[in-house]
């Protein structure tokens, strides 16, 4: 273990390091696509198209460093207290209109797994509801009723539900630390999809109480459960990729690391001291409640001097995940209307120099498409405002041609279709040399999976791409044209639902086309990539929605997880408690 | 063994249990010692088995501890202070620091930044 001094310095080393790699990188992507569109002649678009072109190469280089950083610096070891943790630690579990069965039954699962731990009785658990029906409520107190006698639970499970839902899941635990927050030295959040296990809560308190300057420690959950062809290669992606990306995060942001919102452990004194939050003058979507404030927080704890880490060794944590792309894609318009909105605070008072740069990434994350897809329109107009070409200069007589930039502009793309495969390539090549791909299937499965994964999601990109430019556009314009009401509970689509999310896109891709055939044929076979997926886009989505598609990859073994070959104990005592619901 | 007796519903839980060590009991077993004998009764009486009329009887130890452990008592109540942090403050306010630190700057060349009278100016 590392002095507080060197660790610092580290980090600081890391994060230069990292920004020096992806300017690089940036500069020599920007500079060969200078010299490509300036062949036919320059004008102010080709300004547009350069500047459009940095900041999105930035971005990928930014990704990229981020994976190889991952594979460079291992998690460190950190020290832990002894197996019986002084303080009381208590587990909160904010809803809001959730299904009652499945967030009992994760509830039921938590608790037995905290029961076989020596000091259970540090631990107590919340229930604590902003549900605003009156059925789901009452179904809520019937089952916290239910499962206080099924757990002999009485003064460790409570229940409270809030009448009017104040600033949402913030104001939920700031209720919560008003009201009771004293009593804990400590308090686990969780989601209503998350489920953790109880050695991996003893592990994140023990780590904590060695740490008094620690403020809030974020474990990596993993996603399971979902049986979708896209649920499975979400589950492929973040199990195969996601501990690599987190340990490259973890390595840069150091001790003003990230808080994603749940399975989360904070100091309650802490927390209470440091993150409430005022609401912001003006109205939504820029004024109002704070959204997606998970991110402010872990801001606001690293600004009062407490240390805020991920630690991605944390197994035993995981969550559920949207199992189609519509329910992702509704996911991603609340996100990105509470992180444009993080715009707002970006120069906060106090806040240190990292938090800032997670806020402004957290804000990119989501202008990244509409940025790529201002590049494509620019691309395509492009040729319609060139010059037209001087093949007679004055000073010779004879025709001076211009010069062919093939060559840049190929290695152009082979370098950034490099920097978004290689990270993932490396990946692989590590899980296969380091012999953890049996966890994903074997070799050659793991092999078929990754090239499966890298043409799907670079098929689903576009569609994503014009998900989040809606997104951004509707937070912009405070418009919101509403998504289609499809809940199934194994998390497929019908085709209509599909189509009634995406038919859009097929128009856009279609003009595309049209456009790019009539007035840029040059342009037309680069388009095709981007163009022809979005116009497939109500079958792409319909399709990766498929629970079938789904299972016929899980009997091929394909975009196998480490928790399908090693059951996840947690998830089976979920399973088997709303098994158990669904028969009584 | 753990008997159990039906008792009308509308009985008052505080006749059941009050003269008893049953609240005290209670506090020991779920390590409550802030429990008023007020709400005890009231999770008493609210209590998933008290609704449904069935009490335990039984002298046994545990039997009664296993009972206890289904109480709905309340959540400890113990809240902290949780100031409200202004994270977009007015320019006013954000730039206060810096021009009191500009003040403070200016004091010692105060005395010769002020205005000579025009009288004595003249004179």
């Amino acid at each position: 273990m590392k002095k507080a001094g060197s660790e610092a310095w580290s980090t600081a080393f890391r994060r230069l390091a990292m920004a020096v790699i992806a300017l690089c990188l940036t500069t020599g992507a920007s500079y060969m696509f200078a010299i490509v569109v300036q062949s036919d002649g320059f004008d102010w678009l080709d300004i547009i198209r350069i500047a459009l072109m940095a900041i999105a190469s930035f971005w990928l280089a930014w990704g990229g460093c981020i994976a190889l950083f991952g594979i460079l610096f291992p998690t460190e070891e950190r020290a832990k207290s002894g197996d019986f943790p002084e303080g009381r630690t208590a587990i909160l579990l904010p809803i809001y209109n959730e299904a009652t069965g499945p967030v009992y039954a994760r509830l039921e699962a938590i608790m037995k797994s905290v029961a076989t731990l020596p000091a259970a009785d540090r631990f107590d658990f919340f229930v604590l509801s902003d549900t605003t029906k009156d059925d789901v409520g009452e179904a809520e107190q019937r089952a916290y009723e239910q499962l206080l006698v099924r757990q002999n639970a009485g003064g460790r499970l409570f229940y409270r539900r809030r009448e009017q839902n104040i600033g949402r899941k913030a104001g939920n635990i700031a209720d919560f630390l008003t009201t009771s927050g004293g009593a804990y030295e400590y308090m686990l959040v969780l989601d209503a999809d998350s489920l953790m296990d109880g050695k991996t809560i003893l592990e994140m308190v023990r780590r904590m109480e060695a740490d008094p300057r620690l403020g809030l420690l974020q474990s990596l959950p993993q996603i399971i459960g979902l049986s979708t062809l896209f649920g499975r290669l979400l589950q492929f992606a973040t199990g195969l990729y996601g501990p690599y990306f987190a340990r490259g995060l973890a390595a840069v942001q150091g001790e003003e690391g990230t808080f994603w919102g749940h399975n989360a452990l904070i100091r309650t004194r802490a927390f209470a001291a440091a993150c409430g939050m005022a609401p912001l003058t003006g109205k939504p979507p820029f004024g109002g409640h704070i959204l997606s404030h998970d991110t402010v927080e872990a801001a606001l704890l690293a600004r009062d001097g407490w240390k805020v880490r991920l630690d991605p060794d944390l197994t035993g944590s995981y969550e559920e995940a949207p199992a189609n792309m519509v329910d992702y894609a509704k996911r991603d318009r609340r996100w990105c209307q509470g992180n444009l909105q993080h715009s707002r605070i970006l120069a906060a008072p106090r806040f240190r120099f990292w938090s800032r740069i997670s806020i402004l990434q957290g804000v990119f994350a989501y202008l990244a498409s509409p940025i790529w897809c201002v590049f494509l329109l620019a691309s395509l107009a492009a040729p319609l405002v060139a010059p037209p070409p001087v093949y007679f200069d004055g000073h010779s007589p004879f025709p001076v041609f211009p010069h062919p930039e093939t060559t840049t502009a190929l290695a152009l793309l082979f370098g950034l279709v490099a920097l978004l495969i290689l990270p993932k390539l490396l990946l692989v090549a590590r899980a296969l040399l380091g012999g953890n791909s049996a966890d994903f299937g074997g070799p050659a499965r793991l092999l078929i999976s990754f090239v499966l994964e890298i043409l799907l999601t670079s098929i689903l990109a576009p569609i994503h791409m014009m998900f989040h430019c809606r997104s951004v556009f509707q937070v912009l314009t405070g418009a919101d044209s509403g998504w289609p009401t499809a809940d199934r509970d194994d998390g497929s689509l019908p085709i209509s639902a599909a189509f009634s999310a995406t038919w859009w896109m097929s128009i856009a891709g279609a003009g595309a086309i049209a456009f790019s055939h009539s007035y840029a044929p040059e342009m037309f076979y680069w388009l095709l990539p981007v163009a022809l997926p979005l116009v497939a886009a109500p079958l792409l989505v319909w399709m990766t929605a498929s629970v079938m598609l789904g299972k016929v990859t899980k009997k091929l073994g394909l975009f196998q997880v480490p928790t399908e070959s090693a059951p996840v104990e947690v998830a089976e005592d979920m399973r088997l408690a709303l098994a158990e619901k669904a028969a009584a | 063994m753990t008997q159990y007796v039906s008792i009308d519903h509308q009985t008052a839980t505080t006749a059941l249990f009050a003269d008893s060590d049953l609240l005290d009991e209670i506090r020991s077993v779920l390590k409550r010692p802030d429990l008023g004998d007020d709400v005890l009764l009231s999770a008493l009486a609210s209590s998933p088995a008290a609704r449904h009329g069935i009490y335990p009887v039984t002298t046994a130890q545990q039997d009664r501890a296993a009972f206890i452990r289904t109480l709905p008592v309340p959540a400890p109540s113990h809240g902290l202070e949780m100031p409200q942090h202004d994270l977009n403050p007015p320019l006013a306010l954000r730039f206060a620091p810096l021009v009191a630190l500009w003040h403070r700057a200016l004091q010692p060349l105060a005395p010769q930044l002020k205005r000579v009278p025009v009288p004595a100016k003249d004179r």
